[in-house]
């Protein structure tokens, strides 16, 4: 696999959608490759880092009581 | 007294079901309104369509997905049309941009010492806080947004964004892409502007 192919497919190894045979040639690739390496690294704590900021939030009480009491009121 | 009891079971079950969820749709209603009030509107709204909807949702299968496709076609019927995007989204430019390879190439610009290790490019992240990501994500366009959103906020395959959001698998996968580029590009300018790193001059 060259990095080139490795690149392309990054994201969907990262997003676990390639099947059985692409997940263990790009394991391969990155095992010997530190560029793409390092990349997938990136991008790896970059998607986390988008969740853990984007779960900080607590819907307020306030939201849950009215959704509660409208369903309640039905 | 039967349908009475009847109703009782059907309020228990979709809550049961659907409270717990609150905190999911209001964080992703938060990203897609960008503001309190209009996230706490649509996420009203939602479980509303949800309960008035119920008895289509089919037990067993994924409640999350479900009033998450509720929420995003409430979104787009309501908020989009509010406030019209301009399209300024240059894919040329964004298509090849890679925040690592920029990252990595400051780390060499400001030290002599090889220090492009993996460790020194996502150490870079960590000086962003949370309100530099949430501000870059939020100018992400509406449709990249969301389908990030959908899969690194909420995890979902891409089979299941493509069901929530009507969308084949291929544009999914497209948008994931552009989208986190897109992201990306925004991070970076950013922290050019905030100095977090200095950037090629241009």
């Amino acid at each position: 696999m060259t990095c080139k192919e490795a690149v392309d497919k990054l994201h969907e190894y990262l997003d676990n959608e390639l099947d059985q045979a692409s997940t263990g040639q790009i394991k391969k690739h990155l095992d010997i490759c530190r560029l793409c390496c390092d990349q997938f690294e990136f991008e790896k704590a970059l998607k986390s880092l988008v969740q853990g900021c984007c779960m900080e939030s607590k819907a307020p009480v306030i939201l849950r009581n009215k959704i509660l009491k409208s369903i309640e009121d039905k | 007294m039967e349908d009475n009891k009847n109703d009782q079971a059907k309020k228990k079950e979709f809550e049961e079901l659907f409270i717990p969820l609150l905190d999911n749709l209001y964080n992703i209603a938060m990203r897609m309104t960008r503001n309190p009030r209009d996230a706490e509107d649509l996420v009203q709204e939602t479980y509303l369509k949800a309960f008035r909807f119920f008895h289509r949702f089919e037990r067993g299968t994924n409640a999350r997905a479900w009033a998450l496709t509720i929420l995003t076609n409430t979104f787009r019927t309501r908020y989009r049309k509010k406030k019209q995007e301009p399209d300024m989204v240059d894919f040329n430019a964004i298509e090849n941009f890679c925040l690592a390879d920029e990252i990595i190439n400051e780390i060499k610009a400001s030290n002599k010492s090889e220090a492009k290790s993996a460790e020194a490019v996502t150490n870079v992240l960590k000086d962003y806080v949370s309100d530099d990501v949430l501000k870059a994500l939020e100018s992400v366009p509406e449709q990249f947004r969301l389908t990030v959103l959908l899969s690194d906020v909420e995890g979902f395959s891409y089979q299941e964004i493509s069901e929530i959001l009507s969308i084949s698998v291929g544009t999914v996968k497209s948008r994931i892409f552009r989208g986190r580029k897109i992201l990306q590009k925004l991070l970076w300018d950013f922290a050019r502007e905030r100095g977090i790193v200095k950037g090629n001059q241009e």
